[in-house]
């Protein structure tokens, strides 16, 4: 049982409703990383984002449903459509509400998540400060929809200004501090040793975030060879124990309602 | 780089910041710092320095639209929009990837043309694709029935390397962005993942596609070469160009092969059911060619000679046997055909109605025979005298009977209103 911290000023009736209310992203693999820093690392067409959309739709949806939580999303690939969670949130709370009450509670639970588009990595840092330290109190859930936007797109002038990156994972820090979650797409940027098993990992973030990580998730698109319908495989691993010993694996595919996990 | 006095702060903790060393004089610089250290190296207080964080971050972030209504452009083939939905959507950046000679080009030429005839802007950003040709994009529009407005709606800019391709993109507004093909202009570049510059370059085109198509609500289509694929996990023997840094960059991918099947790789907004479908259907090559795949050219004459016409049809023909007071008298056995599908060449021809007033009866005004005419059962086509055909282009010929003389109880069995419609519309 995950034991939640007490935030600073925070009364204990607050404290107990916070601990009352679980926290879930809707896949049940993935509701033991609350409060940490995950990587969904996979190549393009490999189901990252449809992760995250679920993981954010669950997130703000309302009980018994989700969790009824503020949630915020970088989308630095432009990569998220409107329409979908729109779809996605529309399908989930049909399965659970009459047809009267989805219109407005699909409204509310919209307005609690929280999309910024960010086109450079000095936008993504500015967000972030808002997000971290602005008027309203930070959302308890940060996707980031990806990493590697501005890999390439930052000026690595020797005599230059920092490059800001780093600043955004140090940010990405004092959110974390506040037990709040983050989940952050990585697409694979570089493979230039494919192995057949698809378990390579190559890292090309600064040191700010790979200290932050704990835990990965390795998704793989394949295609399932009895229904021939496109299966996404998933295998959580945690980071800082051997490879061997702790991971989970499970499985998904992606319908109008999200995702459905098989396993 | 904003200096931080525009940014909103005041001149107090704007002198403050500039006493640090080194001094913070940028709003980038301000939001870099880390905030322990400010606190500490800075007479501020802890509430000073982060109310003036965010009152530099908000400077940055400027508010954003988001593109209002979703509209697509039809690809030109039946197949293909079903495949997509109802063809290729605006907001989102569609790459076309298939081995040479697959017809990408020929697919992003009548998407252009559909958006002109549409009254949308196109923008054609022409990258050393080595198959542009002005006189196949003016036979296209033709074709589609476009006119000099719509060819006039299509500008075309020839960008020599990746740079010029991004200020073309940055600076143009068009609802509609064909880029073919990047690929010929940044592959070159990469040296196979070594070269950072390279890499940047492609970053950068990729981007640039993106902010045109996310923020600018624009229809972007890129076009795709292919490279040999070196493992054997796919079916395929070829995988897109460009590598991992351009897979991010397109949220649908279409792939058109060989044997004039296209596969939808990628579609961001809708779920896959299926595997990646597959669609046997006619290209828009062969869409776009004058006669579609079955059809015959038949030519014909009135008696004189003075008209002359020629009709796509089948080589095997249907035709009909009416017995209203009108055909018995011609006697003009007759076969349907769309209305699309007969051209004039010659002469001209006198219209007689009568009845109902629905048929147009052609004839001609020096000989007096009906070569073709408007029925009254397909307004929307020709029928057209079997026996005004030269000879040699039928094959065969099946006469039925239509009952003229009770046409309205007749004409739903007769089965012949389907030989007007259009095959090759939707």
């Amino acid at each position: 049982m995950f034991l939640l911290s007490l935030a600073p000023d925070e009364s204990a009736r607050t404290y107990l409703r916070r601990l009352r209310r679980p926290r879930s992203f809707g896949i049940p693999a993935l509701d033991a990383v609350a409060g940490e820093a995950v990587e969904i690392y996979g190549e393009s067409g490999s189901g990252k984002t449809e992760v995250l959309m679920h993981a954010v739709a669950t997130w703000a949806l309302p009980e018994p449903v989700g969790g009824r939580r503020e949630a915020v999303y970088f989308d630095n690939d432009f990569r998220l459509c409107r329409r979908r969670l729109r779809t996605i949130v529309e399908a989930r709370l049909r399965a659970a509400f009459d047809e009267s009450e989805v219109g407005p509670r699909r409204d509310e639970t919209l307005a609690r998540i929280n999309v910024v588009r960010c086109a450079s990595t000095l936008e993504f840092l500015a967000a972030l400060e808002l997000v971290v330290n602005g008027d309203t109190p930070a959302p308890s859930l940060c996707a980031v929809d990806s990493l590697g936007a501005f890999v390439w797109r930052e000026d690595k002038v020797a005599d230059g200004p920092p490059s800001l990156s780093p600043a955004a994972f140090r940010t990405i820090a004092r959110f974390l501090a506040n037990d709040a979650t983050v989940l952050a797409a990585k697409p694979v940027l570089f493979n230039n040793k494919p192995r057949p098993d698809s378990s390579t990992h190559e890292e090309y973030l600064p040191r700010e975030w790979t200290r932050l990580v704990k835990r990965r998730v390795r998704v793989v698109a394949v295609e399932d060879a009895s229904s021939g319908k496109r299966v996404f495989d998933a295998r959580l691993c945690d980071l800082e124990k051997p490879a061997s010993s702790t991971t989970t694996n499970f499985s998904f595919a992606v319908t109008d309602a999200g995702l459905a996990v098989i396993t | 780089m904003p200096l931080l006095g525009r940014a909103g702060l005041d001149a107090a903790t704007v002198e403050e910041l500039a006493t640090l060393k080194p001094p913070v004089h940028t709003v980038e610089a301000l939001l870099e710092r880390d905030v322990e250290q400010l606190v500490r190296d800075c007479r501020l207080t802890r509430e000073a320095i982060l109310a003036a964080r965010r009152e530099a971050a908000r400077s940055c972030l400027g508010s954003r639209e988001e593109p209002a209504v979703a509209w697509a452009v039809s690809s030109g083939s039946a197949g293909i929009d079903a495949l997509l939905g109802r063809g290729f959507p605006a907001g989102y950046v569609s790459e076309l990837v298939g081995p040479t000679v697959a017809g990408k080009s020929q697919l992003c030429a009548t998407v252009a043309a559909n958006a002109a005839l549409c009254g949308r802007d196109v923008d054609w950003l022409e990258a050393g694709s080595c198959s542009f040709s002005e006189d196949r994009f003016r036979e296209i529009l033709v074709a589609r029935g476009g006119d000099a407005a719509a060819a006039a709606r299509i500008s075309v800019f020839f960008a020599a390397d990746a740079h010029a391709l991004v200020r073309y993109l940055d600076r143009r507004t068009s609802p509609v962005v064909v880029v073919d093909a990047p690929s010929a202009l940044i592959a070159p570049n990469l040296g196979g993942d070594r070269n950072v510059l390279g890499h940047r370059d492609l970053a950068l085109v990729a981007h640039a596609l993106e902010r045109r198509a996310k923020l600018g609500g624009a229809l972007v289509l890129a076009v795709n070469s292919t490279v040999r694929r070196d493992d054997a996990a796919s079916h395929l023997a070829w995988k897109p160009a460009l590598g991992l840094t351009w897979t991010y960059a397109a949220s649908l991918r279409l792939a058109l092969h060989d044997d004039r099947t296209a596969t939808l790789l990628k579609h961001s907004s809708r779920p896959l059911e299926a595997p990646p479908a597959t669609y046997r259907q006619t290209t828009p090559q062969a869409e776009l060619d004058s006669r579609p795949r079955g059809l015959v050219v038949h030519r014909g004459r009135c008696h004189c000679g003075a008209v002359a016409f020629e009709v796509d049809a089948p080589s095997n023909i249907v035709a009909f046997d009416c017995n209203c007071s009108s055909c018995a008298m011609r006697r003009n056995t007759h076969f349907v055909v769309p209305k699309s599908n007969l051209r004039l060449l010659r002469g001209s021809l006198t219209c007689y109605r009568f009845g109902s007033g629905v048929a147009q009866h052609l004839f001609c005004g020096v000989c007096g025979i009906s070569p073709f005419y408007s029925p009254r059962s397909n307004p929307d086509g020709y029928a057209v005298t079997v026996h005004c055909i030269e000879r040699g282009t039928i094959t065969s010929l099946s006469v039925k009977q239509f009952d003229g003389v009770n046409w309205e109880a007749f004409i739903d069995k007769s089965g012949i209103r389907v030989f007007s419609r259009n095959r090759t519309k939707t």
